[in-house]
């Protein structure tokens, strides 16, 4: 196999498949760690936790392997705008709701959303937003009296 | 007869104008509140639950079962429409569900659902009526052991849940159980995978989770390619099914039904499994099992079925044996001590006609759910018409306000945010998430039960092989692992031409 | 005039109505956390007094569910937030007396440090049970002398580490010198069938959830772990007849963020108390299967103490601890 098409297939979907399982499995194996063993009577916390990590990790390693011998896949690419607009947006709600409060949030959260398409226009975003602010402080504010501010400490 | 003597005092109880006038604002209010992303069952009921507390207990119980299918009907829907599933349940759901709303049959998907759920829940009803006291002693033959046999069966009956590759299935499950641990751990109060963080101590949140891999993975997904952005919204198409459809969804629905009420009197976790189950079941028995994953109707018909008659029959250990066995249930045993009545054993014999009423207003409940919902799903399927750009933002901005909404916790949302990377994650490398949540929801599960089973055997561990009903179950484990893999190793799995 | 009225109304209540003098407590909205998700019985009695606290005090009573951590995350915030009155949390006896021992020295609050009791509200009585057809003993002299001739055959179910119903079984096994396994659960109707089937043969727990598989016969009662008898059943022995001093049982309370001052917790704790002491108030609760308790932040206090350090030695001597 020349050099070439061994990175290939590493970087295919299976092969990066199978990394990201040695990797997990990796990650809670080192976590566990800390954790109580205990013995087959009295399992510790450590336990189960390390069998299912062996396990992952050998699973890991047969797609990685597979990946290697098969013809390689490689994943679409990412659409960077798209996620990084999105995330960012549950972000606002999961960092601000109780400072920012809901109003602000739902707006930010809205405008920020919108734009990820790239095909929504400033005025129908904030349009959008309006809305949308009126419309949850509508049904979880007046409806469902959840205890969630409109605005929030920062703001009030 | 005994049966129709009871049924009709059930009846008379609930089948009042003030009656049936609260069980349709149940029915109503729990539907339109479930299919708000993010808000399943459980934070529906608890949220209508104070309203309750003021009526009579007939009423109240029969509002809160309207308020219970209402919900759970929604988050059918808008794992359906919008590949959220509410609750755990829903995720079989949403599989198939969510594939035929993007070939314009979100209709006919959602009609299958409401169809099959009354059916279901008809039939559980007359099971319940008949069969309640008998069958709330079954549910004490299962102890530890059984519930770990029980799960390990579920666990591999879930590697059907993914059409591709049955490795990564398998890895996905794993994960999921992994997922699952994090929080403190029940035995020894150790923290694991927690960081150092209080919040995540309850573990993550089921919601959080499938919001983020399945509602914020999918919308991105969705951004990649302007022009399938409109698929499911092109065509509504019909809305009812045609004689074909019923033809198809016949024996999967009769299945569903009996798997459902059957588990579903397991208190520790049965109903859970009702649905992924008879999915598991669908899938083996179907003409065409390569048309799982694209949109099988089978696949909707039997799991929403199982899921309806699992959540009715769940009703049986709580009525006669006082057991709530879910969260929904212990809402239900909260609200019913609210009025003054403690379930137990002795609950048929001293208010029969709450009983009774109760039985028979889970049947009105179902019955207010179709007339309620036939109509309806005009509306919802009239929703994807909402150009997607527009849409979307209002999804991220209510299921991350559903999601806060269930502990009041930001947390959970960061959460959710991580999932959907990570839900975006798996999609770029072709891992399909739904044995993933499985994993999740059954893994703790798993793991207490072997910890107690060994902890209650004194470290000896051929008492599983030792104890019958065990030792039964594990034996039909095995043999599933067997007729799972041997096909799929035989046939080579066509995985690799999969879009 | 009508809509001049609303929107002056509206306007004082967005300015958070700039009154002239300093208002007396409470001008505005109170927040009660429930450290617990809704349905519960500790989420019933905040929604009960906050009705109450409504009508008498003329602001609303909001009750915050904030379940997660076994009730640590909603006390932790009422910790954090302003000590003004407007925060109060309604605990249990395990975030209160418990937790801050059993989780050591990274836990987030230290009860009597960062908070200021009000009122004790209620005892949620737990009961010695078990499954008859598993254990011969009837009494609780006979089950001591049982569990000493089978030493760890007996195994006792609860509803979690640290719980009272835990805590309860491991005061008894220090008090008496027997040796059970204990077997913890996910809450306690997790624990009910397998008592009921008898995979589990023995349990402290609490009278709501027991009293009617008792009746029934599927369980025995054979005593009450409170200080006195209890009125649901005054025939019912107490533990501590026969080990004496013991006492294992649930409570609730009301406490404010420590700094908040003593006029308004005073107040707040008269308020309360007075509604405990409703006819109507101890009929739900004890339709509930809970004995209303009224008492001062002093003697709310004292219980705090006492309590924090019995279950303190329990856990050191049992070696109850996370490794």
């Amino acid at each position: 196999m020349t050099g070439n098409s061994f990175r290939k297939a590493l970087l295919s979907q299976d092969g990066l498949s199978g990394l990201m399982f040695m990797a997990a499995a990796g990650g809670f194996a080192y976590l566990a760690q800390d954790l109580s063993l205990g013995t087959a009577l009295r399992m510790g916390a450590g336990y189960f936790p390390l069998v299912l990590s062996g396990l992952l990790a050998l699973i890991g390693l047969a797609i990685l392997l597979r990946a290697l011998a098969s013809e390689a896949i490689a994943p679409s690419a990412i659409a960077w705008r798209g996620l990084l607009l999105v995330v960012a947006s549950v972000l606002v709600f999961g960092l601000g709701l109780g400072r920012l409060g809901l109003g602000p949030c739902v707006g930010i959260a809205t405008i920020l959303s919108a734009m990820a398409s790239g095909q929504v226009g400033w005025r129908a975003a904030i349009a959008l937003a309006a809305g949308l602010v009126l419309f949850t402080w509508a049904v979880f504010i007046l409806g469902l009296g959840l205890p969630i501010p409109m605005l929030g400490s920062w703001l009030s | 007869m005994d049966l129709f003597s009871n049924l009709a005092l059930g009846l008379s109880t609930s089948l009042s104008v003030t009656n049936l006038f609260y069980c349709f604002i149940g029915a109503l209010f729990g539907t339109l509140i479930g299919v708000l992303p993010g808000l399943g069952p459980v934070a529906t009921i608890a949220m209508l639950l104070p309203i309750t507390f003021g009526l009579e207990p007939v009423s109240a119980l029969i509002m809160l079962a309207g308020i219970y299918y209402g919900a759970q009907y929604g988050g059918s829907t808008t794992a359906i429409l919008i590949n959220l599933p509410g609750e755990s349940t829903s995720v079989v759901t949403a599989i198939d569900g969510y594939q035929m709303a993007r070939k314009g049959r979100a209709g006919t998907a959602l009609a299958t659902a409401a169809l099959g759920s009354f059916f279901a829940g008809t039939v559980t009803t007359l099971f319940i009526a008949l069969f309640a006291p008998p069958l709330a002693n079954l549910a004490l033959q299962f102890g530890p052991p059984e519930y770990f046999a029980l799960m390990v069966l579920g666990l591999i009956a879930s590697i059907t849940l993914a059409s591709g590759s049955l490795l990564k299935a398998l890895a996905m499950i794993i994960l999921g159980l992994l997922l699952g641990l994090v929080g403190r751990d029940v035995y020894t109060t150790e923290a694991r995978f927690t960081f150092g963080l209080e919040n995540l101590s309850d573990g993550l949140q089921f919601v959080a989770l499938a919001m983020g891999i399945y509602g914020i993975g999918e919308i991105v997904r969705n951004l990649e390619n302007p022009e399938q952005r409109s698929v499911g919204v092109a065509k509504v198409g019909s809305l009812m099914l045609s004689r074909e459809d019923f033809r198809r969804i016949a024996a999967p629905v009769l299945r569903g039904t009996g798997l459902g009420s059957l588990l579903g009197i397991l208190p520790g976790g049965g109903a859970l499994l009702s649905s992924f189950a008879s999915y598991a079941v669908e899938k083996k028995f179907a003409k065409n099992p390569k048309e799982f994953g694209q949109g099988a109707i089978e696949g909707v018909a039997g799991p929403e079925s199982a899921n309806n008659a699992g959540a009715q029959s769940s009703f049986i250990p709580m009525l006669t044996l006082g057991i709530p066995s879910n969260p929904v249930m212990a809402l239900m045993v909260g609200a019913l001590i609210v009025h003054g009545i403690t379930p137990g054993p002795a609950f048929i014999n001293e208010k029969p006609d709450l009983f009774w009423g109760l039985i028979a207003s889970m049947w009105v409940g179902n019955l207010m759910l179709v007339i309620l919902n036939l109509p309806l799903i005009g509306i919802w399927v009239r929703l994807l018409t909402v150009p997607y750009n527009y849409l979307f933002p209002a999804i991220v901005v209510f299921s991350a306000i559903g999601v806060f909404s269930v502990n009041n916790a930001g947390a959970d949302v960061l959460v959710m945010a991580g999932m959907g990377v990570f839900g975006y994650l798996l999609y770029k490398l072709n891992c399909e998430p739904a044995p993933l949540l499985l994993g999740f929801i059954l893994g703790p599960m798993l793991e207490e039960n072997l910890r107690r089973s060994m902890l209650l055997f004194r470290g000896d561990a051929t008492q599983f092989l030792t104890r019958p009903l065990t030792a039964s179950l594990l034996a039909i484990a095995v043999v599933s692992l067997l007729v799972v893999l041997l096909p799929g190793m035989s046939r080579k799995r066509e995985v690799v031409f999969k879009e | 005039m009508v809509f001049k009225t609303i929107a002056a109304a509206c306007l004082s209540l967005a300015l958070g109505a700039p009154a002239l003098a300093q208002p007396a407590y409470p001008s505005k909205p109170v927040t009660i956390v429930v450290p617990f998700t809704a349905g519960g019985t500790a989420d019933i009695i905040a929604r009960l007094a906050a009705e109450h606290l409504h009508k008498k005090l003329g602001q609303p009573f909001v009750v915050e569910n904030i379940g997660g951590g076994g009730g640590v995350s909603g006390v932790e915030k009422v910790v954090k937030s302003a000590p003004d009155g407007y925060t109060l949390v309604l605990a249990s006896t395990s975030n209160l007396a418990v937790h801050p021992t059993l989780y050591g020295a990274k836990f987030p609050y230290q009860t009597l440090r960062d908070l200021k009791p009000i009122t004790q509200v209620s005892v949620v009585p737990n009961v010695l049970v078990i499954n008859p057809s598993k254990i011969p003993a009837r009494t609780v002299p006979d089950l001591i002398t049982y569990l000493k001739a089978n030493p760890d055959k007996v195994s006792f179910g609860s509803a979690g580490v640290g719980t009272t119903q835990h805590l309860a079984g491991e005061l008894f096994m220090q008090r008496t010198g027997v040796k059970m396994v204990h077997i913890p659960y996910r809450g306690s109707s997790a624990m009910l069938p397998d008592l009921l089937s008898g995979s589990v043969e023995l349990a402290f727990d609490n009278v709501p959830l027991l009293l009617p598989q008792v009746k029934s016969g599927k369980l025995l009662a054979l005593a009450v772990a409170t200080p006195e008898r209890e009125a649901f059943d005054k025939d019912m022995p107490t533990v501590a007849e026969f080990v004496p001093g013991f006492e294992a049982t649930a409570w609730h309370g009301f406490l404010a963020p420590a700094a908040t001052p003593d006029a308004v917790v005073e107040k707040l704790s008269t308020e309360i108390q007075a509604f405990m002491k409703a006819p109507e108030t101890v009929k739900k609760m004890q339709e509930l299967g809970m004995t209303p308790i009224s008492t001062t932040p002093a003697q709310f206090t004292d219980l705090i103490k006492s309590m924090t350090v019995q279950w303190k030695e329990v856990i050191e001597k049992g070696n109850i601890k996370p490794q």
